[in-house]
């Protein structure tokens, strides 16, 4: 079973680090994680750097972690700006594991 | 020879004038796209330029001018000025003013310009100085592209300091052509990581005109606590494993072996462990940004402008070359040299080529006509109340440059007839259960030796019984002729012929239909419309690629020889002595079950001299007509070069010109259509007599 973290709303660095601790705590607690965030409206690269962070824990501890829908919106905006393309191991942003 | 026009102020209007376009459909394209970053630069690149290289060549109202509109361009970029359809409105008026004060600045209107710039001030909040004040034209300096590497490392706090990096990145993209590439390997787990931090870093190629020190402003407040490198790049082809070296991401002797592979070097560099995917992926951008660099130099590289008469006059002479080369064919004809012949053939080959390199050089896109007609449709729709969204394909489309200009004036006609009387108003619209919003389709296609261009609206269609009672109040056709869709629809093309019922400020301005016909018709082209009411009207205009050269039917009729356009060429047939008998009342020939009337060339020119024995019938076709025209002998194929015939000559109905024999003779050319309405006419009068 896939555990899913739902991620909405603003998704900056005030909201850094209640972010951090939900992604920690899943990872500590499931093999496989879905980041949902298609309702996020904004994001910034504390954001994006989080959620990198949190596929290198992921592979590190041999547990998996995806986003369950390619990224949108606001999220997508914010990849672009930061010269993330669909290429090698940034991929997964632009693909769902579902 | 005639020099091109050399005069820098000639030159710098030819220049504006390419820049007027840029301006018009980048503002077009604003109002329909309000947030688009790179339009508003567009538009505003375009002014500054107008302005700075405008005082250089001494149009300094034009100067002073334009820089009150850039300067409210400028704010809109600084997001001080918000983009309004006032905004485009005023500004698609300063280019014209603009325009004007570039083209002839001693007619110019003053009190326009005074106008538009008080409605700028109203816009943009505050008064223009007396006098328009003194702007600054900056003299152009010379714009050098240069390309960058840039290493951008922030300071670990930098988001804590309240930077926003992607901010910082998205003002380097404006400077130019960026590529950015993230370095993500400093980011730790989640374990490690501080989520205030800033981690990731970024490798980015930038191509710009800006100075280097742009570079720097973009990061003026980080620039103390942050690892930034930048060196320029040279823009010329590089191998990945040049670059990998030039950035020191892999040793030379590294690459060597990595080449001995057979594999991908980006990727047998990463799978050996020795260059992480990062800086391969920053490699790999770089490597794309100075291709794509170096295709956008050679293509800016290969446009050469040359003036219009020297293309003319190219084509000129390449007409004589032709005439000359076929004389040339026939005295080899008569000759047993073997080598002679063969040059000859080689001379042939060369002048065909020739010729068709110089006709592809005439060719200019139909695109570029088409987005003029942009500004027409926004202005008469916002006129006439009425929305209407122009759209075209086929705009790669290639014709003949003259066709293109001379295509001008009818098609503003018929966009402006489908704009006024096609579409109907929004209201009328919705209730016929269609989008408010009308639409005109412009399309091009190759058919042939021909284009056809079509203007098709989504409108009520033409008006049947309208037509007709116009027709039958001005005398045009009596009560109980029968007509096809087609011979109705044709009508309107008749001088004099209006069916708006008010002259609206579109319609009403002395053009008609009938001058829109004449047009195409000196263009040897033909005029179909279709439609269906309630559904909209199509007009079709056939139009030959080229003026200049056509393939032509070479006939004799009593000694005399004659060119008919391959273009209205059916089909040739033997007019067989039954027909040729019995048909001397009523001409008409039985093709396949279809009457197909016919004309006699030898009758209707007065030519007299013994009557072949075999005549032909050449079948041709004049837009839906069909018709044979009797000719003594087919004589073959021939490239016929069209010279025009002398003005005392011009007003010769059945011609459209004349052409040069091999032999030097002298062929005139049939103009099919003409001939048709001629013999028409003649038929009705003997008729009548």
């Amino acid at each position: 079973m896939t555990f899913v973290v739902r991620l909405s709303g603003t998704q900056t660095i005030r909201e850094a680090e209640d972010t951090l601790l939900a992604l920690r705590d899943a990872l500590a607690a499931e093999t496989s994680v879905a980041l949902d965030c298609e309702a996020v409206e904004e994001a910034d690269l504390s954001f994006l750097q989080l959620v990198i962070s949190a596929r290198k824990s992921a592979r590190n501890a041999g547990k998996s972690l995806g986003l369950a829908a390619p990224a949108t919106g606001a999220l997508l905006a914010a990849l672009d700006r930061a010269g993330i393309r669909p290429e090698g191991d940034f991929r997964f942003w632009f693909e769902g594991v579902a | 020879m005639n020099g091109a026009p050399t005069d820098p102020v000639q030159t710098f209007r030819v220049e504006a004038n390419d820049l007027f376009e840029q301006l018009e459909s980048a503002l077009l394209d604003i109002e329909d796209n309000p947030e688009n970053r790179d339009l508003i630069d567009t538009a505003f690149r375009a002014l500054h330029t107008i302005k700075g290289s405008g005082a250089m060549f001494g149009f300094e109202q034009a100067a002073a001018f334009t820089h009150h509109v850039e300067n409210a361009f400028d704010m809109v970029r600084k997001g001080t000025l918000a983009v309004s359809p006032t905004l485009v409105e005023i500004a698609l008026r300063a280019k014209d003013h603009i325009r004007d004060l570039i083209d002839a600045p001693e007619t110019a209107d003053k009190m326009t310009g005074e106008i538009i710039l008080k409605d700028l001030a109203l816009l943009v909040g505050d008064t223009p100085a007396e006098g328009h004040g003194h702007p600054s034209p900056t003299p152009k300096p010379e714009i050098k592209r240069s390309t960058y590497r840039l290493h951008i490392a922030l300071a670990r706090n930098a988001m804590m300091t309240g930077c926003n990096p992607l901010l910082l990145l998205d003002e380097l993209c404006e400077l130019g052509e960026c590529s950015i590439v993230p370095v993500v390997d400093a980011i730790p787990t989640l374990d490690e990581i501080d989520p205030l931090g800033c981690y990731m870093a970024w490798d980015c190629v930038l191509t710009t005109e800006k100075p280097r020190s742009a570079i720097d402003d973009v990061f003026i407040f980080v620039l103390d606590d942050m690892d930034l490198t930048v060196e320029e790049v040279e823009v010329s082809p590089k191998l990945l494993g040049e670059i990998l070296v030039e950035r020191g991401a892999v040793s030379p002797e590294i690459l060597q072996t990595a080449l001995e592979g057979q594999e991908k070097l980006g990727n047998i560099l990463v799978k050996e462990g020795v260059l992480s995917n990062d800086k391969l992926r920053a490699a790999l951008a770089e490597q794309g940004h100075l291709k794509n660099e170096q295709d956008r130099a050679a293509k800016e590289g290969s446009v050469v402008k040359v003036a219009a008469e020297k293309l003319d006059e190219l084509m000129d002479q390449v007409g004589e070359l032709v005439i000359a080369q076929a004389r040339l064919r026939q005295l080899a004809e008569k000759s047993d040299d073997i080598s002679f012949k063969s040059i000859v053939e080689e001379i042939e080959r060369l002048a065909g080529h020739l010729r068709d390199v110089s006709m592809g050089i005439r060719m200019v896109p139909i695109g570029t006509l088409f987005s003029k007609f942009r500004r027409l449709v926004r202005d008469l729709s916002n006129e006439l109340g009425k929305q209407v969204q122009l759209s075209w394909s086929g705009e790669e489309t290639e014709i003949d440059k003259t066709v293109i200009e001379r295509l001008h004036d009818p098609l503003v006609h018929l966009i402006r007839n489908s704009v006024d009387h096609g579409v109907e108003r929004g209201d009328e619209r919705e209730a016929a259960g269609k989008p408010r919003e009308g639409r005109v389709h412009l399309s091009a296609v190759h058919s042939g030796a021909q284009v056809l261009i079509s203007i098709k609206d989504d409108g009520k269609g033409l008006d049947r019984a309208r037509i007709r009672a116009k027709a039958e109040e001005t005398g045009l056709v009596t009560p109980d002729q029968e007509l096809t869709d087609n011979e109705l629809f044709n009508l309107i093309f008749h001088p004099g012929f209006s069916t708006a019922q008010k002259i609206t400020n579109v319609s009403g301005r002395g053009v008609g239909m009938d001058v829109v016909k004449r047009m195409i018709d000196q263009l040897r082209g033909t005029i179909d419309i279709t439609s269906t009411p309630g559904e909209g009207a199509t007009f079709t205009l056939r139009l030959p690629l080229t003026l200049a050269i056509i393939d032509g039917l070479l006939v004799r009729v009593a000694g005399e020889r004659y060119v008919i356009p391959l273009s209205a060429v059916e089909e040739c047939i033997e007019l067989s002595s039954e027909d040729d008998a019995r048909s001397t009342g009523r001409d008409f020939l039985n093709i396949r079950g279809d009457l197909v009337p016919f004309i006699r060339l030898r009758k209707m020119f007065d030519l007299s001299g013994p009557a072949a024995l075999y005549p032909k019938v050449v079948v041709v076709s004049a837009g839906e007509f069909r018709f044979g025209v009797v000719v003594d002998q087919l004589l073959g194929g021939h490239q016929t070069v069209i010279k025009s015939l002398s003005k005392l000559h011009a007003d010769i109905p059945t011609f459209s010109g004349a052409t040069i024999l091999g032999d030097g003779g002298v062929a005139l050319i049939l103009d099919v259509p003409r001939l048709l309405d001629f013999s028409q006419s003649r038929e009705e009068q003997l008729k009548a007599s």
